[in-house]
């Protein structure tokens, strides 16, 4: 599913791309110029300075995503996981969803691949719900749907919460 | 050290910066910029400068000085050679930084790029918002709304 809206996502971006391109007589000169484009280190080019960022330690990553707009979209973009990987910091985490013995109060944990850390996430918003879906994308855990009870009464919910491992929130 | 001498012998190189300036140096001193070796690879006459069109005299001359003290691999050790690196990079100022990380990428010195970058990280690392803009010089382009959602951003964002 996430799949398919990025996709579609895709799409129309690369076709406001054209249009901006077909708009513009004057070419790229002047989409270089253009003060719409704010580079993530003044003095660096992208390519260098998404570098410099990925190298971070992660506890960082919050205050790192406050920066600038520029900042936040690339902490956050599948193009920071890429470059965590390909310079050997990138973690792999396993998320595991708590019980308590009443079976009451559930709460999301995180183990790192070798089960040295362990954290517990900040408990998750919204009334306590049964029977949802999960997946982790990008980094990102995200429980959809399910249904909320209450008084003995179910009730289907389409909300859907997201966990972005980058920033911790 | 008396096997690097002992190893064929080393020939010289000119290196020729963007704003003319020559160096002459080992030719396995230049060869850990893998943009270089590719270039002599090519060169008929090795005695004619290499130009290293994008890099200043400046800069060049750190590069080189990086260079010379890892092409000899002989007197230090490991520990003795972080510590230079870490010295080395912390004598100088931002801009100095920037030139010799774009020296680096260019030329593709893997271990320059590495030290640089990593130098650059540790001055993000653990700074405040207000801090990393102020270093680097980053214009806080968040509306007042948006930077207000963002302080007190509930964990787990609800996305519609």
């Amino acid at each position: 599913m996430p799949g398919f809206i990025s996709e579609k996502k895709r799409l129309t971006e690369s076709n406001m791309c054209f249009a901006n391109h077909s708009k513009d007589a004057r070419g790229i000169r002047s989409r270089v110029v253009d003060d719409r484009y704010v580079p993530i280190l003044p003095g660096l080019p992208d390519d260098v300075a998404k570098l410099c960022l990925a190298l971070v330690p992660r506890n960082s990553f919050p205050s790192m995503g406050a920066v600038s707009n520029q900042w936040r979209s690339y902490i956050r973009s599948k193009e920071f996981i890429t470059i965590r990987k390909q310079v050997g910091l990138l973690e792999e985490w396993l998320y595991l969803l708590t019980i308590d013995e009443e079976g009451k109060e559930s709460q999301w944990e995180v183990l790192d691949s070798v089960g040295n850390k362990h954290r517990v996430l900040p408990p998750m918003p919204g009334e306590f719900k049964m029977g949802f879906g999960v997946v982790v994308h990008h980094g990102k855990l995200l429980v959809m749907a399910g249904c909320t009870v209450s008084e003995g009464v179910a009730s289907p919910t389409a909300e859907v919460y997201q966990y972005d491992s980058s920033l911790n929130r | 050290m008396a096997s690097t001498s002992t190893s064929t012998l080393s020939r010289k190189l000119i290196l020729k910066s963007s704003d003319g300036e020559k160096f002459e140096v080992d030719e396995n001193v230049a060869m850990q910029s893998q943009t270089i070796k590719h270039m002599i690879e090519d060169l008929d006459d090795i005695n004619s400068p290499i130009p290293v069109s994008i890099v200043t005299g400046t800069i060049l001359s750190k590069v080189i000085e990086y260079c010379k003290k890892h092409a000899t691999e002989d007197s230090d050790s490991d520990e003795q050679l972080k510590q230079w690196d870490k010295e080395y990079a912390n004598n100088m100022d931002l801009n100095t930084l920037y030139y010799l990380l774009l020296a680096a990428n260019y030329m593709e010195i893997k271990g320059l790029l590495e030290l640089i970058t990593q130098c650059v990280a540790d001055m993000i690392k653990g700074k405040s918002p207000e801090e990393i803009r102020a270093h680097f010089n980053i214009k806080n382009d968040f509306t007042p709304q948006e930077e207000a959602n963002i302080r007190n951003e509930n964990p787990w964002a609800f996305e519609n």
